[in-house]
């Protein structure tokens, strides 16, 4: 990430070539998320050149700008580096310039166009997961329920990735309603049990992907990954569908590893660094 | 060969310090903006915003819209904050203390810190469904017809809120609170009671039918560095002073500023 351009004599030079003033700014950049990302308090001089692999002199006129830019601060004490309060008020502008269902919708359109599969977008509501999103476009039958629906928590691959990694509190409630009902949940064509249930969901937070085979519509098998945003919370469910004579798509699936790599990068632009709350 | 050094270091540091210059004017607007707009005001030429434009987007500060070729400020710059966030000891204790106070009320609980536009939300937690009303986190928030406003209005130093007052009336208009419009003696007479009581409360006076309050998390010297503050529409729940919710409030939020903030 960071290029060691302390061997080019041509950086010298600054700001003078389009190509240099460009470099200088995200070599700056890359230092400040450097510091951002550091679980260190604060750093000298001395380690940010270590892990940047640059000299101290030029890490030190980077820290020049940066404090004069208010991103970073220097502790006069110790003589330290970290990030400044200043960053915090930049982040918070970031987030809420942040619209979250047009990320999404970025996302699932790549992941579609990547593995012709249906490829959908959910949030949670009072009812349950529902579907925001959709991206659909190449496959000829439209499969799944229409924008708006709530799908039950228990059976499909959404509602379980929220059982596994969303709020419990409201997800108890729904859950106790669908056992309760008259055609409660089945696994694999078994009617299950709640023990079952929270084994399974167990199981869907080791791996990180919930996948369901015929317990909500037979036929239809889907896998689904949970987003997280900058708080580290779970925010959004991207999942995938196709009928089951066409392909087998378990945990270990090209397309599994094509969703998760969709809802890691979807997560990472809604600010997710991968640290949970 | 001072100069040539002098002049090394003010090449390495301009661009950082021209990027972040583009960056920071970004970050006052809500939305995304053009390339011209941002030219205009970062006060330089299109063409040299474009450039810095493209390295802000290499590292992931900022993202262009596929449709409409605007920018907006991107998921790095939200990584940058949140790291700054882990610093601040009062800040990484926050989750626990909104979910503390969203479970003891079923109530939209936010808490907003200061910053050199005014009062931003930053942290969140949802009320009951059927969710009506909410919060975004990085929302700026109205001086005088927020809670929160009122109660950094009440708490900050006058030189760190007049600027935003002003801009806030710039066209005349007048606080209002309680359904009253105030001049300026009025206004800052509401603020030192505010100030005296410790809290602040909002009663229709943003939207009719929305009631809240804010109490402050103080530092040892008695600043103010957090706003913590419940939102209700429903006449049913009373964020009132002296209500059971504001007692609650206070207490909590009290226990934590004597157990948190930072000296």
């Amino acid at each position: 990430m960071i290029t060691n351009l302390d061997s080019n004599p041509a950086d010298s030079n600054g700001d003078r070539s389009s190509q240099q003033g460009v470099q200088a700014l995200e070599i700056g950049l890359e230092l400040a998320l450097l510091m951002a990302s550091a679980n260190d308090a604060e750093l000298p001089l001395s380690e940010i050149a270590r892990r940047a692999k640059m000299s101290t002199s030029k890490i030190h006129r980077y820290m020049v700008s940066l404090s004069r830019a208010g991103i970073i601060q220097q502790n006069f004490t110790t003589g330290h580096y970290s990030i400044a309060p200043f960053a915090i008020e930049l982040g918070l502008m970031a987030q809420s310039q942040l619209d979250p269902i047009a990320a999404a919708e970025t996302v699932i359109e790549r992941l579609h166009a990547k593995i012709r599969l249906p490829v959908a977008a959910s949030i949670w509501t009072s009812n349950g997961p529902v579907i925001v999103r959709r991206a659909e476009l190449q496959y000829p039958l439209i499969i799944g329920t229409a924008i708006g629906t709530a799908l039950p928590v228990a059976t499909s691959s959404i509602g379980r990735i929220f059982a596994a990694f969303g709020r419990s509190d409201e997800i108890d409630r729904l859950l106790d309603q669908e056992f309760l009902s008259k055609s409660p949940p089945t696994l694999h064509g078994q009617k299950m049990t709640k023990v079952a249930f929270k084994r399974l969901i167990r199981e869907v937070r080791e791996i990180g992907i919930a996948s369901q085979q015929g317990d909500l519509i037979l036929g239809l098998q889907a896998i689904a990954a949970p987003v997280f945003d900058a708080e580290g919370r779970m925010v959004m469910c991207l999942s995938v569908v196709a009928l089951d004579a066409e392909k087998h798509f378990g945990p270990e699936s090209s397309e599994a590893l094509a969703l998760r790599e969709a809802s890691s990068e979807l997560s990472r632009n809604l600010g997710y660094s991968g640290q949970g709350e | 060969m001072r100069t040539s050094t002098t002049r090394e270091r003010q090449h390495g540091v301009q661009s950082v310090e021209i990027g972040l210059h583009v960056l920071k004017a970004m970050a006052r607007f809500p939305r995304s903006i053009g390339l011209g707009e941002l030219a205009k005001i970062a006060d330089m030429p299109a063409s040299k915003v474009h450039r810095y434009l493209v390295s802000l987007c290499r590292v992931g500060m900022v993202r262009q819209h596929p449709q409409s070729g605007r920018y907006s400020l991107s998921w790095a710059t939200i990584q940058l904050g949140a790291g700054a966030q882990r610093r601040v000891p009062h800040l990484t204790k926050l989750a626990p203390l909104l979910q503390d106070l969203h479970r003891r009320s079923h109530l939209l609980v936010a808490a907003a810190i200061w910053t050199s536009r005014g009062p931003a939300i930053i942290r969140r937690a949802e009320g009951e469904y059927p969710q009506i009303i909410d919060t975004r986190v990085g929302s700026l928030l109205g001086l005088t017809s927020t809670s929160i406003g009122r109660l950094f209005a009440a708490f900050n130093p006058s030189a760190l809120t007049n600027p935003v007052f002003d801009v806030e009336f710039a066209d005349g208009r007048r606080p209002l609170v309680d359904g009253r419009k105030m001049d300026r003696a009025q206004w800052n007479e509401y603020v030192a009671q505010v100030r005296a009581e410790g809290v602040a409360y909002q009663q229709d006076d943003l939207i009719v039918g929305l009631q809240a309050i804010a109490v402050p998390v103080l530092d040892n010297d008695g600043r103010i560095l957090l706003s913590i503050s419940m939102l209700s529409l429903t006449r049913n729940i009373s964020l009132a002073a002296g209500s059971e919710m504001a007692s609650m409030l206070i207490k909590v939020v009290g226990d934590f500023s004597r157990d948190n903030a930072a000296a």
